[in-house]
């Protein structure tokens, strides 16, 4: 795959959906293949972002995942070499000395893990001309017993939608309550298991 | 579900019901007949639609449906019935809970 398209980042295989489905992106979309997901992971392994599309061509930009990876850097976007056209999966080639880019493949689908590198040179650069270095940390091969855990939670991530299935996230809703309050399936999660009702006043 | 939110509750576990039945033109239904868990309203049907669960058995209400959500965010079990009646047990989401260490 890597030759077929010239990809210049690795690319690991997950043909039995073993990574895809422990991070509940395995038929996420009811389509039998892996949904689209950008997950951006900071240097201390938890997440900044998970970004999950709702169809399977919906995915971020690599302008908006610099973005995210120079805030984290404590950079201005500027500061990061460019992409090229915003659409091609190669356009991470332009943040290859900023960031480590692996991807895992589904039959159909590819999943991007991006995991920015903490290290923002020496301090040196801050007076050059040029963008600050930030040091490079090789990502061993992706297994499913290293993999990183899963977010906590997905429910606050505001582009899950639609229908949820068994194994994946829920879409979030806030309304109001009996009392005037307002709730939200999101502010329950993570602290507590969730039984959810559509509820009919004869129950 | 109601009369058993208690041992659900000591399972760790809290409830969030739904309805698109706007019961607080009825003020103090909810208070008479005791639930205890947080019910919200969505007169507005979009949480059940999103979730494709309403009138699939023709009525004009969200389908009576339950589902658990586990710490992390994912759906585990879901009930969703083949008609407008269903009901589930307060003891089968018990079971559930127990399975996935509530």
């Amino acid at each position: 795959m890597r030759d077929e398209f010239g990809l210049e980042f690795p690319v690991l295989y997950d043909t039995d959906h073993a990574v895809t489905a422990e991070w509940g992106l395995f038929n996420l979309l009811g389509d039998g293949v892996s949904a689209p997901a950008t997950f951006i992971i900071r240097t201390d392994g938890t997440f900044e972002s998970a970004l999950i599309g709702t169809n399977i061509s919906e995915r971020p930009t690599t302008d908006s995942v610099l973005e995210v990876l120079a805030s984290l850097a404590g950079m201005d976007r500027a500061m990061l070499p460019p992409g090229d056209d915003g659409d091609s999966p190669n356009d991470v080639d332009g943040m290859e000395d900023a960031v480590t880019v692996r991807a895992t493949a589904t039959s159909e689908a590819v999943t991007a893990v991006v995991a920015p590198e903490s290290s923002v040179g020496d301090g040196s650069d801050t007076t050059s001309d040029s963008p600050p270095t930030i040091e490079l940390e090789i990502i061993e091969e992706i297994k499913t017993d290293d993999t990183p855990a899963p977010p906590p939670s997905l429910v606050p991530v505001p582009v899950v939608s639609g229908p949820p299935v068994v194994g994946g996230p829920v879409p979030d809703f806030d309304l109001p309550t009996a009392r005037g309050e307002s709730i939200s399936l999101s502010e329950h999660v993570g602290e507590k298991n969730v039984v959810f009702v559509f509820f009919r006043a004869w129950w | 579900m109601q009369n058993n939110y208690g041992e659900i509750a000591a399972r760790d576990a809290e409830v969030i019901a739904v309805t698109t039945q706007d019961l607080r033109a009825a003020s103090g239904s909810i208070d008479s007949v005791g639930i205890a868990f947080p019910l919200a309203y969505d007169v507005s049907e979009e949480v059940p639609k999103e979730w494709d669960r309403f009138g699939n058995f023709g009525t004009n209400l969200a389908d009576a449906s339950v589902y658990v959500i586990d710490r992390d965010g994912k759906l585990v079990w879901q009930s969703l019935g083949d008609n407008y009646q269903h009901q589930v047990s307060a003891d089968t989401v018990i079971d559930k809970l127990d399975q996935i260490g509530g």
